[in-house]
C-alpha cells in the first residue's frame, strides 16, 4: 500500500495530464462527500439532545469558517457530479476522443458556479 | 551541446536501493535517447544495462520512462526533451537490473484473450476475403509493438498486479474487430472478469503513454460495449 501511494504520488507529479488528474479528483471528491455524509448526519442529530443543544450546534455551522467549507464542499459536490458525467459520456456514448474538452469543460464549469456562488456564501464580508 | 543524463541504477544482486547516476556529455543533434544509452556504454560505463533491439519503433523492447513520460528510447531524439535527461525503467514492472524490467507477467497475460486468429470453417481454397473498410476497422489497434509502455503507465495496474492491462484489451479488441475471425465470444471471455476491461477507471495515462498513438480506452470501451449487448 505505501509503495503504491509512493509510486502514484511519484507518476503524478512527472506528468499533469487531464485525464490522470480527474481521476485523482474523481476519488477524492468522492471520499470527502462521504466524510461529509457522516459529518451531516452527525451535526443533525444534535436534535436529540433538545433545543438548547441543536441551536448551539447549528451556530457553531454557520459561522464564517464553515460557510468556508460549505463553499469547499460545493466544488467537491459539483465536480464530483460533473466528472461523473463525463465519464458517462465517455463510457457509455463513446465520447473517448473528447475526453480533454470534456474534462475542461467539467473545470470551467465548476469554476463558473463557484464564483457565481461567492455572494451567496459569503455574506458576512459585506 | 553538452547535455545531463541522469539515469536510474539498481541491481537486485547489489544494490540495497535504487540510486541515480550522472552523465555529461555532447549529444550531436539527431542523436536519440537510445544512441546517447550506446554512447554511455561504449564510452563512460559499460556496466549500465538496458533493452534493445531494432531501434526503428517497430521491436517495443526500449520503452522505458524519459523525462517523466513513457517513451520508446529509439524514436525520442534528445534534442526535443528539455534541461536534465532522466531516464527510468518503466513503473509497475519488477526491475532485474537498471533500464531492464521483467516482461514475463506482462506477456503471460495476453494468453488469456487468445490472441490469434481463430476459424472455425474449413480454409478457403485460397486467402480469406476482407474488404478494404473491413481492414480499415483494424488499422488503431494492429499497430501496438507490446512494448508495456501503456500498462506500466495504468495506476490500476500498480495497485493489482493481476489486472489484464490495457494492451491485453487492445489486442482482444483487434481480433474480436476482425472480419475473419469466427471466435469473437472466445475472445471476448478472456476480458470480461473481475481482472478484465470492467476495471479501467479511465484515467487515459494508457492513451498518453502509446508512443505509437493507439487509443487502448477506445478499445476498452468498445469490449464494454460488445459484452454489454451480447449478454442474454
Amino acid at each position: 500500500m505505501v509503495e503504491y501511494l509512493k509510486k502514484i504520488v511519484s507518476e503524478t507529479l512527472k506528468s499533469w495530464e487531464s485525464g490522470f488528474i480527474a481521476f485523482h479528483l474523481q476519488r477524492i471528491t468522492g471520499l470527502l462527500v462521504l466524510v461529509y455524509l457522516f459529518l451531516h448526519i452527525g451535526v443533525l442529530r444534535a436534535i436529540v439532545g433538545g433545543e438548547a443543544v441543536y441551536q448551539q450546534r447549528i451556530g457553531l455551522i454557520t459561522s464564517p469558517v464553515f460557510k468556508f467549507f460549505e463553499w469547499l464542499l460545493l466544488f467537491t459536490v459539483l465536480f464530483h457530479t460533473l466528472n461523473g458525467v463525463r465519464i458517462l459520456l465517455v463510457d457509455f456514448f463513446g465520447m473517448v476522443r473528447l475526453q480533454k474538452p470534456l474534462f475542461w469543460i467539467v473545470a470551467a464549469l465548476t469554476a463558473l458556479v463557484l464564483v457565481v456562488s461567492i455572494p451567496e456564501f459569503f455574506t458576512f464580508l459585506y | 551541446m553538452e547535455r545531463v543524463f541522469r539515469i536510474r541504477r539498481f541491481d537486485p544482486d547489489k544494490d540495497s536501493k535504487p540510486y541515480y547516476s550522472e552523465y555529461r556529455f555532447d549529444a550531436p543533434r539527431g542523436m536519440t535517447v537510445l544512441e546517447a544509452l550506446f554512447y554511455i556504454i561504449e564510452n563512460v560505463d559499460p556496466s549500465l544495462s538496458f533493452r534493445y533491439n531494432c531501434r526503428a519503433a517497430v521491436c517495443g523492447s526500449c520503452g522505458m520512462e524519459i523525462n517523466g513520460k513513457h517513451r520508446l528510447a529509439c524514436a525520442t531524439q534528445v534534442s526535443e526533451l528539455k534541461g536534465d535527461v532522466v531516464i527510468e525503467p518503466l513503473p509497475g514492472l519488477r526491475v532485474v537490473k537498471d533500464l531492464v524490467v521483467d516482461m514475463d507477467d506482462f506477456f503471460n497475460k495476453f494468453l488469456v484473450v487468445k490472441p490469434y486468429l481463430i476459424r472455425k470453417t474449413p480454409p478457403p481454397q485460397k486467402e480469406i476475403l476482407q474488404s478494404p473498410e473491413e481492414r480499415k476497422e483494424l488499422d488503431p489497434y494492429i499497430y501496438c509493438i507490446m512494448c508495456a509502455c501503456c500498462s506500466s503507465s495504468c495506476p490500476v495496474t500498480w495497485s493489482r498486479s493481476t489486472y489484464l492491462t490495457p494492451s491485453v484489451f487492445v489486442k482482444a479488441w483487434r481480433f474480436v474487430a476482425d472480419s475473419r475471425d469466427e471466435a469473437k465470444e472466445e475472445h471476448l471471455a478472456g476480458v470480461n472478469s473481475e481482472d478484465g476491461v470492467w476495471r479501467c477507471h479511465t484515467a487515459f495515462r494508457c492513451v498518453e503513454a502509446c508512443p505509437k498513438d493507439i487509443n487502448p480506452t477506445s478499445a476498452i470501451v468498445n469490449l464494454r460495449r460488445k459484452l454489454a449487448f451480447s449478454r442474454g
